[in-house]
């Protein structure tokens, strides 16, 4: 869902001891995650409409849930900042909850809660999502509060100040003292010389102490406005109840500002790029990074496959080959995360004590380039279209991931029945289309590599 | 990545919401329903949770079906009793091994052919362990339900647990646990449990220490498996779009033939009582933020106080934003990201914890700001406001613990084993609503304190032991260090039997005299500056032995270096003062407080230690009479220590020398606190003493062989082949590597 894999969310924390290989399961739970579309595909096919002021509306009917969820997606993310306010949308998404003209400071939260509700929000580098959780009968509560805080925010010097320093304290949680945090950083920013991918999230240290209340209020007026938002919401409610409240809570909002386009175009890799990050880790990690399409891309479904013959299962060919066999590695792994602008194709092994660094990177990459130049077996292909199917069908099951299917859908691929047709797509990959992918995108020249190793000891 | 899950799945309690939740999906809780409007008008249409229809196979497992059409998906959840807390402490890890080893073949398909077979349709297989129970759990698409309910009963009944399977699951967990060091939470989070509950199987890691699991073997795996996974010890709960008959036959025949067996009792053991605060520092020295934990033992899952205890938890610190800490801690003074408390419940009892990170520089200003919010609500109890609030989240949450098949099994699988009644679910919100501001206010006062506590940072020592002291004396380990939860006494220690009277204190004394006497004099031994041995060891495990060398510098009074090279491993521990260290083929790690305890207590097995000790004017030495000791007659001398288990001496009833110590000590096999057996013997003279003032020299007689029996079973013999007195032992031997 996001360039890095860096969707970062406000409060959720990530489970501990998996921290490392969580870290990197983030990296492409978009792509196994959304997976595919199928004959219940049609559950994801959104009922569209628009306001007059631009608010785009998509709805799930889903008259056998219990529950609902009601989304709001903002066509904003690390993408749309510029060096010296890195990490702004991010912080901005914290901002969020710091109170509006009819609500106070973390009200929103409290009210949502105390109708029984659950609630949270992420920033990714290409989109920030504000979600709710509700029973239904609640779904006009999430629209007054959201249209609140689209449209009255409070932005304090104060509230600037110390949320800032929870997002500073969020930092050094997730990146600064966790090695794979600050592998991924310096994946990004060695992969992308000129695209604003190439910053985290999250931001830089330094961003963070510097943006000011009138970057905060600039980034207001231009991100948080109806026609650069889209209204997602899954529930037994009809479509039209939905298009009513939007009419009524949001239809009086005013178009923003016009948001600069991201027009820096990524210019092609000519060549390896390696780095070495030193840190008190415990195994040593190797990260590599391939650059690919856009997931809006016709290659992205071959892509998709690629990720699931690769790492889906202990029968996927990097588990089996570096894990089963060798046992070099403790776990690996290669994984698209799909992007709205060309991306990464992450392919990642932790090496197990005393295992040789070198050979565990050598069969990493040779695993994938065996599967460019001799192609997929036949039931690579089914298992990899049957995985597709039956994420589809299993991520059918909640309210919240239907939505969420959809809302990426229409921010990162920018068509929100793409959802509804992902597992049609995968299904007519073959296996030469693989091959194609492979040997096209996976290969050393586009490649990226980070390695995380042990930090000398001084003295014995 | 289970896509339908992977917004609730949370491993752990942690982030607000989380927290709050991981009643009604991660812990055996469940959860309550509408909101605090929808409680105003009269609940329309209230979710209830299914029951199941239920049947019992000849073999004693039990069936619950859950029918649920909504989508071509079926989910079998299997819930063994027996978990990590089934384990002893020498064999930790062994329920989570053994669940690894189980998805790596059955008797009738290789490992990669399970895995082929599971992933060619997408669906999921795999076995875990938690503290209380294992779960053996499949998913698949309706159209794949006999597939993965085949390959379920296979791999729980028939299992190959192949050595080579169970060895490659052994190398893996130990190389997850050696990188779990690298999250600083989940390092913060061992240590805390380990000095919470001390012998209690809680205190460790369900994947156990690099060190049990390196010693686990296929034998115990078996047996665990042969043990613990039976039908009559097990709940099978099949949810999705199945038919209720279709499955009741379809189990019958996938788990027919899985046998009865005997289970043994769940082990008996206590979390101790906290008389002072502890404070354990974890020093990794780059983190630029400290973890932080409190805790202290908490309440088991079945406490009658369980809806008053979740609607206080709400109110303090487990509602997230509607929280008072995070209101006050983070939403206010801006000091972290996440702070929140929790309870852990269990069959046994569980932990409150307290936890949060912070900057290193404020460390104290996020712990006092922290627990002066526990204290004050601890004296208001909650707003009714508060309360009302809570109510309402749990009420209007209740739905979401069941949003799918698979979570309503679970679910309900918890709420069985932990025995809260079939119509637990039922009654769940008539119970948060029946809660009263003075019930909550009752089990804040009863359950909450700041002290006597465990607190544990995991942080940057030179930054943050200077900020903690106000909390009580930290001790400080390097983040790689082990636990070190010891078990306590596993075994009966006798009380001191013998009189207290001027009687037998005369002849206790004139016993030790006799003996330092018989053995070289008091002169001589307290002229003993330092001393080096080598020699062979022997390991006794089981029924075979396994060879090595051993060596012991020491020097007076509180420095003692072991030595000892078994199978090609080295492995070295060091005693300076107060301070202990350990090292593992060169990886060295400091010990922490309860480990220099127990090597305190061990140096007493060398007789210059243990004759100096006994002939100190204030030890407390009582007469016990005659005893057989060793198949000789000897003479028991009791010797009273404060605070401590007495440890017994025998002397030889002719000659009087040294025969024999008993005393509680940590047994070499890591079952903790046993009474432990030293037979001396093989005595030689060593001279090398120079007395001081009759510039003459003397010697000691000193026992050369060394035989130790833990527990009652003979476990380690030391074989001496050379002893050295007094040749000026280096001191840089006690000096730790890299330090």
């Amino acid at each position: 869902m996001t360039a890095a894999g860096l969707a970062s969310r406000r409060h959720g924390r990530p489970a501990r001891a998996l921290a490392v290989a969580l870290a990197i399961a983030a990296l492409g739970g978009g792509a196994l995650a959304r997976a595919a579309a199928a004959a219940p595909a049609d559950l994801l096919i959104p009922k569209e409409g628009r306001l007059a002021n631009g608010l785009r509306v998509l709805t799930l009917e889903d008259p056998s849930a219990a529950v609902a969820s009601f989304q709001v997606w903002y066509a904003v993310g690390s993408r749309n900042e510029r060096p010296g306010i890195t990490g702004i949308s991010h912080l901005f998404e914290h901002l969020m909850f710091k109170g509006s003209k009819n609500v106070g400071p973390e009200e929103h939260s409290r009210i949502i809660q105390g109708v029984g509700g659950v609630e949270n929000a992420y920033t990714t580098s290409d989109v920030t999502v504000y979600w709710e959780n509700v029973p239904p009968d609640q779904l006009e509560l999430c629209a007054r509060l959201e249209a609140d805080r689209m449209s009255t925010l409070r932005l304090t010097p104060e509230n600037l100040k110390s949320e800032r320093e929870v997002v500073k304290e969020e930092r050094r949680y997730r990146t600064d003292d966790q090695p794979i945090g600050r592998a991924v950083e310096e994946m990004s920013a060695l992969a992308f010389m000129a695209h604003p991918y190439q910053w985290p999230v999250l931001g830089w240290m330094s961003d963070l102490n510097a943006i000011t209340i009138d970057d905060v209020k600039d980034y207001y007026a231009i991100h948080y406005a109806p026609d650069k938002a889209t209204l997602v919401v899954c529930g037994p409610v009809t479509h039209d109840a939905v298009m009513r409240l939007a009419g009524q809570y949001f239809g009086k909002l005013k178009p923003g500002r016009p948001s600069p386009p991201v027009s820096t175009v990524e210019p092609e890799q000519q060549g390896e790029r390696r780095s070495t990050v030193h840190a008190v880790v415990q195994l040593p990690v190797v990260i590599a990074g391939y650059k690919i399409p856009a997931d809006s891309s016709s290659d992205a479904p071959a892509l998709e496959v690629v990720s699931r013959i690769l790492s889906q299962g202990e029968s996927s060919r990097l588990y089996r080959k570096l894990v089963y066999e060798d046992q070099s590695a403790l776990f690996a792994g290669g994984t698209a995360a799909p992007s709205h602008d060309p991306g990464l194709f992450y392919a990642f092994a932790a090496v197990k004590p005393g295992k040789d660094r070198a050979q565990v990177e050598d069969t990493l990459f040779a695993v994938i380039e065996r599967l460019g130049r001799d192609g997929p077996t036949e039931s690579e292909m089914a298992k990899a279209k049957n995985q597709a199917e039956s994420a589809l069908v299993f991520g059918l099951e909640t309210v919240q991931s239907r939505a969420e299917a959809v809302g990426d859908a229409a921010l990162i691929d920018g068509d929100p029945r793409r959802a509804s047709r992902q597992l049609e797509a995968i299904r007519a990959v073959t296996a030469d289309d693989v091959k194609r992918v492979v040997t096209t995108y996976l290969v050393p020249d586009h490649r990226t590599v980070v390695w995380v190793v042990p930090q000398e000891r001084s003295g014995s | 990545v289970k896509p339908a899950l992977r917004h609730w799945s949370f491993s752990k309690p942690a982030a607000a919401l989380a927290a709050a939740l991981a009643p009604l999906w991660a812990l055996a809780l469940a959860a309550p329903a509408p909101a605090a409007a929808a409680e105003a008008k009269p609940a329309a249409r209230e979710f209830q949770v299914p029951h199941p229809q239920s049947r019992t196979l000849a073999n004693g497992l039990v069936v619950h079906v859950f029918e649920n059409h909504r989508l071509p998906t079926v989910y079998y959840r299997l819930l063994v009793r027996a978990g990590s807390a089934n384990e002893s402490a020498e064999k930790a890890g062994l329920a989570a091994l053994t669940a690894a080893a189980m998805r790596q073949g059955t008797q009738s398909l290789s490992a990669q052919e399970v895995s082929e077979k599971i992933d060619n349709v997408g669906g999921e297989l795999s076995v875990s362990a938690e503290r209380d129970y294992s779960l053996a759990e499949a998913q698949a698409r309706t159209s794949d339900a006999d597939l993965a309910l085949t390959l379920l009963a296979e791999m729980v009944v028939h299992p190959a647990l192949a050595p080579a399977e169970v060895a490659r699951m052994r190398s893996q967990t130990q190389a997850s646990i050696r990188q779990s060091r690298d999250d600083p939470g989940t390092v913060a989070d061992e240590h805390l449990a380990a000095l919470i509950h001390g012998p209690h199987p809680y205190a460790r890691p369900t994947d156990g220490d690099e060190q049990s699991v390196g010693g686990l073997t296929v034998e115990d795996v078996t047996t665990f498996h042969a043990t613990y996974w039976r039908p009559n010890n097990a709940v099978l709960a099949v949810a999705g779009d199945v038919s209720a008959d279709q499955v009741f036959a379809a189990v019958e025949k996938a788990f027919g033939d899985w046998q009865q067996g005997e289970i043994p009792p769940n082990p008996d053991v206590q979390s101790p009582t906290l008389t002072a605060s502890r404070v354990r520092i974890l020093d990794k020295p780059d983190l630029t933020q400290a973890q932080i934990r409190m805790g202290y033992v908490g309440l088991p899952r079945d406490t009658p106080d369980y809806f008053p205890v979740l609607l206080m938890n709400y109110v303090l610190g487990g509602g997230g934003f509607s929280s008072r800490l995070v209101a006050e801690v983070r939403a206010k003074a801006g000091l972290t990201y996440d702070v929140e408390t929790s309870w852990a419940y269990g069959r046994d009892p569980g932990s409150f914890v307290l936890s949060t990170f912070t900057k290193n520089e404020s460390v104290k200003s996020a712990l006092d700001l922290t627990l002066g919010v526990v204290r004050r609500f601890r004296e208001e109890g909650p707003t009714a406001d508060e309360l009302a609030h809570a109510k309402a989240f749990y009420l209007g949450a209740f739905p979401f613990g069941f949003e799918t098949p698979g979570a309503l099994a679970v679910q309900w699988l918890r709420a069985e084993y932990y025995g809260l009644g079939e119509d637990y679910f039922d009654r769940y919100r008539e119970r948060v609503r029946a809660v009263t501001g003075a019930d909550v206010k009752r089990v804040a006062q009863a359950y909450l304190r700041t002290e006597p506590a465990v607190f544990v940072v995991v942080g940057n020592a030179a930054e943050v032991a200077g900020q903690l002291t106000s909390f009580g004396q930290p001790e400080t380990l390097a983040f790689t260090a082990p636990t070190g939860a010891i078990p306590e006494v596993s075994q009966t220690v006798p009380e001191a039997i013998a009189p207290d009277t001027p009687e037998s204190r005369q002849q206790a004394a004139a016993l030790v005299e006799k003996a330092v006497r018989a053995h070289g004099g008091l002169a001589a031994f307290r002229a003993v500056r330092d001393w080096a041995t080598r020699g062979a060891v022997s390991l006794v495990m089981g029924d075979q032995s396994l060879d090595g060398q051993t060596a012991e510098y020491a020097q007076m009074p509180g420095r003692r270096r072991m030595e000892m090279t078994v199978m090609g491993r080295s492995m070295v521990q060091v005693v300076d003062g107060d301070r202990a260290w350990a090292a593992e083929d060169g990886q060295a790690h400091d010990l922490g407080r309860d480990q220099v305890e127990a090597m305190r207590v061990g140096s007493y097995g060398n007789i210059v230690r243990l004759f100096l000790a006994l002939s100190d004017s204030a030890a407390d030495l009582r007469y016990a009479g005659p005893h057989a000791f060793a198949g000789r007659p000897t003479e028991e001398v009791e010797w009273v220590r404060p605070g401590g288990k007495p440890a017994r001496v025998y002397f030889d009833a002719g000659t009087g020398q040294l025969v024999g110590l008993e005393q509680p000590e940590v047994s070499p096999g890591g079952a903790g606190w046993v009474p432990v057996q030293r037979v001396f013997g093989d005595y030689r003279q060593v001279s090398g003493i120079r007395l001081p003032r009759k510039s003459a020299s003397a010697t000691i007689l000193y026992p050369y062989r060394v035989t130790v029996y833990a527990g009652g079973t003979k476990a380690v013999e030391t074989t001496l082949s050379d002893v050295q007195l007094n040749t000026g032992v280096a001191t840089a031997l006690f000096r730790r590597p890299g330090s």
